[in-house]
């Protein structure tokens, strides 16, 4: 329990660190879920679930534009909270032998808890842009602050209020990072000994779904009417090399 | 030539116009009609460097857009036409430009004035043009971008003497 | 709040211009203390430029106003090509890359998605801003003449048909998994198109305003409803 815990709060400070990169600094795109991803499972022991989980994620939310006012989905912060609810909730489940189940729950069934995370983005989303927002509005006092600060002749204002924004977004995605990603691994492992089998045994649906909407959301970044020829023309010359290659015919 | 959209902006041509309403409307032209702007060499070069063959852009000021939209230009553009005011707009509408629906993006009049949507304050000229436009039975659509719900609006008049 | 930002830039600057004279250089900063919002990359050239006029301004040979109506004008597009190119192009190009690169070398695709991103990112950070700082307000002219956004959609091409390779590696790899090795070619075919033509279909479906995380709701429900009642018909 407590190192269920401690892992979390690792996963969330680093989280909240590279979801700085989103908006306050740098921008150096390290807030994307495909470097997101496998840098969470690092710490968690367990890379490639994390460069899967943010692969697919990456795809899924290429679309996010943050054009004007709109605030697209908060990418960063369910890349975190999705690597980090599937890996230690596997761990939770792994070696408790359901009696309800067919099976012992093992390495491979990542899929299923994979996909419990997922149809949990949607709240989970809700729930990290009241963060977002709320910063911003902070945000927008250290503005004043600052301008009010220059008027006293005082520069380093400036910088510092500039600063200070950026440790608003800080703590306050840390906060919600732990929060939500402590309440997900507890909904995770509730769900799997109450619910019932059939819809444990849905669950991989849903990764594929996101797969597919992935796809789909990275196709839609290309509005150019000849795109679609260009896609399916390179999905069948890719499958053919494929074919030609491995050689199964 | 067809107007798939008539908006106001004060902040002229950005990233909503050109990257959600233009794939969302197919546009295939934008023009921004506005006289300072076109008065402005620096200003029309940053705006007109935002176009590339498939969406061209190109300021002008409004009598010439009018001229440039007039229903005989039969070409298969279809164009988007952005004003910064609805003075503006409406100064297009006296001098023959005709439009089913207006959508309308940012009006900011430096925060003053009656809160609509958080971009777009509208004052008390805007408030009568509003009226007007909505008599003559023009649609108004007030949103940043085509995926935020619009936001419907009552326009009373204050009593007309 | 990007006017803070902006602000906070500028200053280390500013100081170097107005090295001793406080209240000078007071004035300078609450110069740019005002609502910006562009796209923070393209804010490069624009920040150099803005050095450039303000050291003309100390020489005198130019007029404070020019530097508003100079960033007044430039906001708007530049936060329009900034968004065409970089976040509607380049990031999607280098998203693409990185998964397609990552089905093949694991966590090397990470790698690669920074580094091909970060090319045109810190390549408009850098010159930009040197561009930006050498041209004065003739960085208006030289970001023109780069074509930003006619490369944007060639890139989207790319990216389309990129995606369409990443799709087929994708989907092979899947029935792979799903199925073992005893796939026949034909039915490998079959289940590519099959999935190519659900991606187009929920491209239009997210196009027209149905958010992600719903459209994977709504495709992950029917067959969630199918499964559950095939479990009650086993069961009766």
């Amino acid at each position: 329990m407590l190192d269920i815990i401690w892992q979390s709060f690792l996963v969330s400070l680093v989280g909240g660190l590279l979801s700085l990169d989103r908006t306050a600094v740098l921008q150096i795109m390290v807030s994307r879920p495909i470097i997101t991803g496998p840098i969470i499972g690092y710490i968690l022991g367990d890379v490639k679930t994390g460069l899967l989980i943010g692969g697919m994620l990456e795809l899924l939310f290429v679309g996010g534009l943050p054009i004007g006012g709109h605030i697209p989905p908060h990418e960063v912060m369910i890349a975190v909270l999705v690597t980090t609810i599937t890996i230690i909730g596997q761990r939770l489940l792994y070696g408790i032998g359901f009696d309800r189940f067919p099976w012992r729950f093992a390495d491979s069934d990542i899929i299923f808890v994979l996909g419990a995370a997922i149809l949990m983005i949607s709240p989970m989303d809700a729930a990290c842009k009241k963060a977002d927002t709320s910063a911003r509005f902070f945000n927008r006092r250290f503005f004043n602050t600052a301008s009010a600060e220059l008027g006293n002749g005082n520069i380093k204002g400036v910088i510092v209020n500039n600063l200070k924004g950026a440790g608003v977004f800080f703590l306050l995605n840390f906060a919600t990072l732990l929060v939500l990603s402590l309440a997900g691994v507890g909904v995770v492992y509730l769900s799997f000994l109450f619910l019932p089998v059939a819809v444990i045994m849905s669950l991989p649906l849903a990764c594929a779904s996101v797969l597919i909407i992935g796809l789909a959301s990275a196709y839609n970044t290309s509005y150019d009417n000849r795109s679609l020829p260009i896609f399916l023309a390179a999905a069948l010359f890719v499958l053919m090399i494929i074919t030609v290659g491995v050689g199964r015919w | 030539m067809s107007v798939v959209l008539v908006r106001v902006d004060d902040r002229l041509l950005h990233g909503q116009i050109v990257e959600a309403w233009a794939p969302y409307c197919k546009a295939t032209r934008i023009i921004v009609a506005n006289d300072e702007a076109k008065k402005s060499r620096l200003q029309r070069l940053a705006i007109e460097s935002c176009g590339s063959t498939a969406l061209a852009i190109r300021v002008e000021d409004i009598e010439e857009s009018i001229k440039d939209i007039a229903p005989d230009n039969t070409n298969k553009e279809r164009v988007i036409v952005v004003f910064s005011t609805l003075k503006d707009l409406m100064q297009a509408y006296n001098k023959g430009l005709r439009f089913s629906s207006i959508n309308i993006g940012n009006i900011h009049h430096n925060g003053k004035g009656k809160l609509l949507t958080p971009s777009v304050y509208i004052d008390e000229e805007d408030e009568v043009i509003l009226h007007t436009l909505s008599q003559l039975g023009v649609e108004l659509d007030i949103r940043a971008v085509p995926t935020d719900k619009p936001v419907g609006i009552k326009i009373e008049m204050r009593n007309e003497k | 709040m990007q006017g803070l930002g902006f602000a906070a830039a500028i200053t280390p600057a500013l100081q170097d211009i107005y090295k001793k004279d406080n209240d000078q250089l007071c004035t300078a900063i609450s110069r740019h203390m005002v609502f910006y919002n562009a796209h923070p990359y393209m804010a490069s050239p624009i920040l150099g430029a803005v050095i450039k006029m303000e050291e003309d301004i100390r020489e005198g040979e130019r007029d404070v106003k020019d530097i508003s109506s100079f960033k007044e004008s430039l906001i708007g597009p530049y936060g329009a090509i900034g968004d065409t190119f970089f976040w509607g192009s380049i990031r999607p190009l280098s998203s693409i890359i990185g998964v397609l690169s990552a089905l093949f070398w694991g966590i090397w695709g990470a790698v690669i998605f920074l580094i091909v991103y970060n090319i045109f990112h810190l390549w408009m950070r850098w010159f930009g801003l040197q561009k930006g700082y050498k041209l004065g307000e003739g960085i208006v002219e030289y970001i023109q003449s780069l074509a930003l956004p006619q490369w944007a959609s060639r890139i989207r091409l790319v990216s389309a048909g990129l995606l369409g390779g990443a799709a087929a590696v994708v989907v092979f790899k899947g029935i792979d998994i799903v199925l073992g090795q005893t796939v026949q070619a034909y039915q490998a075919f079959l289940t590519t198109i099959l999935i190519a033509g659900a991606v187009v279909l929920c491209a239009l479906l997210i196009k027209n305003r149905v958010s992600i995380s719903l459209a994977v709701y709504l495709l992950f429900l029917p067959a969630f409803i199918f499964l559950i009642i095939m479990d009650i018909l086993k069961r009766v």
